[in-house]
């Protein structure tokens, strides 16, 4: 089977979702997941290759994040020049901040593939983001954030704030 | 990333559904819909859990301990190990009292007592010196062999030159012993090191900075020979007025940093050394083997450190 291309004359890829969703991106957005680049490589299921342990919604959302830093990556368009790379740094930044601003569950099915998947720069930003959360939050906003149940009695976590009363100064 | 498949097994944990209220079915065949079941923190595998974690500093992963039964346990897998007052102490105690001490040593005891002693990354203990640590610190010693530490920081400020250094029992960090041999990176500051007869060293030791430490000129010889993967060293304040000379091959040297030592003489076999650094007194080198060499900075030893050293 032949490889299609894309507008702009490069190879095209499809991945295909668990549920059977078809998305279609550069050769150069694929290859940023290590997993993809080795298939393609291999030549196995080139040129569209099944990810059973991806669903469409999220793979939605990987195509997406490929697709922007594959476009931006240095050198995609052909300038190289130190502010055309500084204002693509710019707004990488702006668009992983606002990419990775999503609820939990995504947010961890996200990073799930990511590793899956083998795209560092994603599950980095993942799991920086999963930090985030937890960084400068009282007990409380966490537990809300993550969905966590507390299941101490208010006499255990008086204990446990006791013995680690070094970590609880001040809050 | 350690491996690329490693969320295997987790993601497979959606779960599938029969949905028959679809208005479509197919031709009878019941339509087949993914329902995406909600992964909390402890369902991610082990290594990511440590990767967010060890964002985090030691307070914070601390204070997790009371979200929930299963978060306390959040600490024991925590790979970024550092103690000093500022990030162990609570601040009510004045530096170099007896109490700032206990509380020092009490809450990194607590801290190592609730770890599990795996994945750990880093290890670091930075800290005023007394007698009263040097218990302590035999133990945290051991907690880095038995843990497989890779980076190994610990700085003790002395209150006084006249206070005896710590010695580092650099046997238990031996890689003949089987423990530590993931050490990649050592950083010692005012400690002193004897090495023992029987010394198998650190094979896989990429870089070692030692700051006034001391070592007899035979000793820091056979320790940097065991180093044959060292790629970056720096010994500052090394105050013994003797030769500073490797026999053996050091292959992999590409950084080398001499500051402010008394030494007589520098001589290494590094074939592949990139940059030499020699802030101080000028002293015969030989360097004679370093063909790659391309950066070279002397510089001399600052007036306002003549007198400190």
């Amino acid at each position: 089977m032949a490889a299609a291309e894309g507008s702009d004359g490069g190879k095209m890829i499809v991945l295909i979702s668990a549920d059977g969703q078809r998305f279609e991106l550069p050769e150069a957005a694929a290859k940023l997941s290590q997993i993809v680049l080795y298939m393609i490589e291999d030549g196995c299921c080139y040129p569209s290759i099944p990810l059973p342990k991806v669903d469409g919604v999220i793979l939605a959302k990987i195509v997406e994040y490929c697709n922007k830093h594959a476009a931006l990556s240095s050198g995609a368009d052909g300038s190289s020049d130190a502010a055309s790379e500084r204002s693509k740094e710019r707004e990488l930044k702006i668009f992983d901040a606002e990419f990775i601003d999503v609820d939990v569950t995504t947010l961890f099915d996200v990073m799930m593939a990511a590793n899956y998947l083998n795209i560092k720069g994603l599950l980095d930003l993942a799991c920086q983001r999963t930090a985030d959360l937890i960084k400068g939050k009282s007990p409380e906003q966490i537990r809300q954030t993550f969905g966590i149940k507390n299941d101490f009695t208010p006499e255990e976590e008086a204990a446990i704030r006791k013995e680690n009363a070094w970590a609880f100064d001040n809050i | 990333m350690k491996d690329a498949a490693g969320g295997e097994g987790h993601s497979a944990v959606q779960a599938m559904e029969v949905d028959r209220s679809g208005s479509q079915p197919c031709q009878g065949k019941p339509v087949f819909k993914k329902r995406r079941e909600k992964l909390q923190f402890f369902d991610l595998p082990i290594d990511m859990q440590c990767k967010i974690l060890s964002e985090l500093t030691l307070k914070e992963v601390v204070r997790t301990s009371v979200l929930s039964a299963k978060w306390r346990s959040a600490r024991t897998m925590y790979p970024k190990l550092r103690f000093d007052a500022d990030t162990i102490c609570s601040g009510r105690n004045k530096c170099w009292s007896k109490q700032h001490t206990e509380e020092f040593i009490k809450n990194v005891n607590s801290v190592l007592k609730e770890h599990n002693g795996s994945f750990v990354e880093n290890f670091e203990v930075g800290f005023e010196f007394n007698g009263e640590l040097v218990t302590h610190l035999d133990n945290w010693a051991r907690f880095v062999a038995a843990s497989q530490t890779k980076n190994l920081v610990l700085v003790l400020v002395p209150a006084n030159t006249s206070v005896p250094r710590y010695s580092l029992p650099v046997e238990l960090l031996d890689s003949g012993t089987g423990f530590s041999v993931r050490l990649q990176h050592i950083h010692l500051g005012f400690v002193s090191i004897k090495l023992p007869v029987q010394f198998s060293g650190f094979p896989n030791l990429r870089k070692l900075d030692l700051d006034l430490v001391h070592v007899t000129a035979k000793d820091l010889q056979d320790l940097l020979s065991t180093c044959s993967n060292l790629e970056s060293l720096r010994i500052m304040g090394w105050l013994l007025h003797a030769e500073l000379r490797v026999p053996n091959p050091l292959c992999n040297l590409r950084y080398l940093c001499v500051q402010y030592c008394n030494n007589t003489k520098i001589e290494f076999h590094a074939q592949r050394l990139k940059t030499f650094v020699l802030n101080g007194e000028p002293v015969p080198i030989n360097l004679a083997e370093s063909l790659e060499l391309e950066n070279v900075d002397f510089s001399p030893k600052p007036k306002f450190l003549l007198n400190m050293l």
